[in-house]
């Protein structure tokens, strides 16, 4: 069992520069689990320490019910695979591949039947004899994921490993990792900063800013409910758009949302409505909606929660079509049927309430939707 | 402009380069040239105020040298033999050299390599300590001539091999730091933490990771070492007076009160240049590789 637990845990540099801060995070055995954010989040710290080359400032960090915080990496039964892929370049691919069990003093026959066997699962038959320094970017990736993968330790690490490689090559090689980690079964953490990634691989995703954690949970949750305007904003692209209005609560459960200026002011009742978080009673929000979530409304009218608006830009596409149009004041991006036609300047009406939408507290940042909190 | 043109130009350039080149070359060679055919002289050829160009070369110098001859009479000034000629101990100089070389560059790169280790991968010292140890390098030598000589008195490190081997590691040792940390640099962190995480030691990351990785670096930095303790003068000639005295030091001693002994002067720098030749020639492709290793990733 290589359950992962975080309790408390702290990552000071120097005396002020606080990398992780208070991380609580539960990883079940056998997880994928992927660390998401943008530079500087705190991610690639959090990975370092599990693999123990950082030290934790505080709290306690446990592999499989060990409290590892003062384990020699080497002694953590952990395996990663490097950014930059780590391999050592005046050796072959075989004897990266072997390093680890070399080391482990392990028998020469028995370490070759087990790079045959990795090298098989990842085809790299023909390149085990190539030097380190003369792979090609995928062909590194590989060697670099059979070497972590040949020690069969419990728990692997990913920092980052296909972030080199060209689109093409990264889409086909997200594919083979999951599909790796699934027939291993081993628990994974997984580091990066491309949602897309995240969200195909995991099966649960922790995305943090600033070195805290602002939300933890599945893909589904994630993007459906988003705990805080940074986690909307992240997940989804093209992003969430946000327009800063009032809420106003009417008698009868009516709810009641305006911005300052004219176009924006729809009342929301009935099943919408009871989405919003009862104990906010008014004040300041950020009414949020993803560009597939606006619904195109036909006629002048269009009911309650429709906005009008007007088209600023409208790029064609084969597989989705956007549409930039501005609501009141703010711009938006809608995304539309590819057979939608517009021109600048039309006039288009959206229904803003009739799928999704995401109401956060302009103050704290934080989801108004019932079942949306952290 | 034609295509021939441009071609005319560039020749023109190319030519004007390699005229600047054989200058360059004529220039650091014939004094080089004028030892070799010093050695072959005899003394009044040496010593004619006219140069001489055509002459029968001999191989007095050399064997008065070599063969440790007791003369009985001077070959360059006819009269008897003379102290300085007599206590030319060649051979005895070439082993204080060989051993003052070999022993200045191993011990230099055993204490440098886990310095410069130190030095790139941790805040040793803070930050500017890696710039101070290289000051020392900058300094001209001569400064330290004299705290050294009076140490090395007191201490009864004067005129020892053990002596000039530690006045040659304060030069080396910084130099060879330097260079090699910036190697070290260049080695992707990764690589190591990859080897912590199979179980590797710290010290086992840098002999058996780190240093492979550098070798070419640790030739081109040896050779540079090797050469530089071959060639020192300058402390040799102070620190050393009899036992110790290097190949360098003793060429020195035919500068004698009864004349300067030009022929055996170049006899003894003709042999003491080959040392540094052969590794020169046999170290060659490691310094071109090992000096440019950080420049093209």
């Amino acid at each position: 069992m290589a359950e992962i637990a975080f309790q408390g845990v702290w990552k000071i540099y120097g005396k002020t520069v606080e990398a992780v801060k208070d991380m609580n995070l539960q990883i079940k055995d056998g997880e994928f689990v992927s660390l998401l954010g943008p530079s500087g989040c705190g991610k690639s710290s959090t990975l370092r320490m599990i693999a123990g080359l950082e030290e934790i400032t505080r709290g306690n960090l446990d592999i499989g019910g060990r409290r590892i915080n003062d384990v020699e990496p080497g002694d953590r039964d952990v395996a990663m695979v490097f950014e930059n892929y780590a391999l050592f370049p005046h050796m072959s691919s075989y004897d990266n591949i072997a390093f680890p069990l070399a080391l482990r003093g392990e028998d020469k026959k028995v370490i070759r039947k087990k790079v045959e066997e990795i090298s098989k699962l990842l085809d790299l038959g023909g390149l085990l004899k190539t030097l380190g320094v003369n792979l090609g970017g995928g062909e590194k990736q590989r060697v670099g994921i059979a070497r972590a993968l040949i020690r069969k330790s419990s728990v692997l690490l990913m920092d980052e490993p296909i972030s080199h490689l060209d689109a093409d090559l990264r889409a086909r090689t997200r594919g083979e990792l999951a599909r790796l980690q699934r027939l291993l079964g081993i628990t994974t953490v997984y580091v990066t900063h491309d949602q897309l990634e995240a969200l195909a691989m995991s099966d649960r995703i922790a995305v943090m800013n600033l070195g805290a954690v602002q939300q933890y949970g599945t893909p589904d949750e994630l993007y459906n409910h988003p705990a805080n305007m940074f986690v909307a904003r992240f997940i989804g692209e093209p992003p969430m758009n946000f327009i800063p209005c009032t809420l106003q609560r009417d008698g009868g459960g009516q709810v009641r949302l305006f911005t300052g200026g004219r176009g924006f002011d729809i009342r929301l009742a009935g099943e919408p409505a009871a989405r919003i978080d009862p104990d906010f009673r008014g004040g300041e929000v950020m009414f949020g909606i993803r560009p597939i979530d606006f619904q195109l409304v036909g006629g002048s009218d269009g009911g309650p929660t429709a906005v009008k608006g007007g088209v600023l830009n409208y790029e064609a596409g084969c597989e989705h079509s956007y549409l930039e149009a501005r609501l009141c004041e703010y711009t938006v991006l809608v995304e539309c049927a590819p057979t939608a036609l517009f021109s600048e300047g039309d006039t288009v009406t959206f229904d803003v309430a009739a799928n999704r939408f995401h109401l956060f507290d302009r103050k704290t940042e934080a989801s108004l939707m019932q079942g949306e909190k952290r | 402009m034609s295509e021939r043109k441009i071609e005319d130009i560039r020749h023109k350039r190319k030519w004007h380069i390699w005229l600047v080149l054989i200058i360059a070359l004529l220039v650091t060679l014939f004094p080089l040239f004028w030892v070799l055919v010093t050695s072959f002289k005899d003394s009044t050829e040496i010593t004619s105020t006219k140069p001489v160009w055509i002459f029968k070369p001999t191989l007095e110098h050399y064997k008065s040298i070599l063969l440790k001859e007791k003369e009985t009479q001077d070959f360059e000034t006819g009269t008897q033999s003379i102290v300085g000629i007599q206590t030319f101990e060649f051979y005895k100089y070439l082993l204080n050299s060989l051993v003052i070389a070999i022993s200045t560059t191993v011990l230099a790169m055993v204490i440098a390599y886990p310095a410069a280790y130190s030095l790139a991968r941790y805040r040793t010292l803070g930050d500017n300590y890696s710039f101070w140890v290289l000051s020392i390098r900058m300094l001209p030598p001569v400064i330290f001539l004299i705290p050294i000589s009076i140490l090395f008195a007191i201490y009864g490190l004067s005129d020892t091999r053990i002596g000039i081997i530690i006045a040659y590691l304060t030069f080396n040792i910084p130099f060879a730091c330097w260079i090699i940390k910036s190697f070290i640099e260049d080695i992707p962190v990764d690589l190591e933490k990859a080897a912590y995480m199979d179980g590797y030691s710290r010290f086992q990351v840098m002999t058996r990771i780190v240093f492979p990785l550098t070798r070419s670096a640790v030739a081109a930095v040896m050779i540079i070492c090797f050469i530089f303790s071959w060639n020192e003068f300058l402390f040799a000639m102070v620190i050393s007076f009899i036992r110790a005295t290097p190949l360098t030091a003793g060429v020195g001693l035919f500068v004698t009160g009864y004349g300067i002994r030009w022929g055996r002067i170049s006899a003894a720098a003709v042999i003491a240049i080959i040392p540094t030749v052969v590794v020169g020639l046999i170290g060659q492709r490691y310094l071109v590789r090992g000096l440019t290793m950080g420049a093209v990733k």
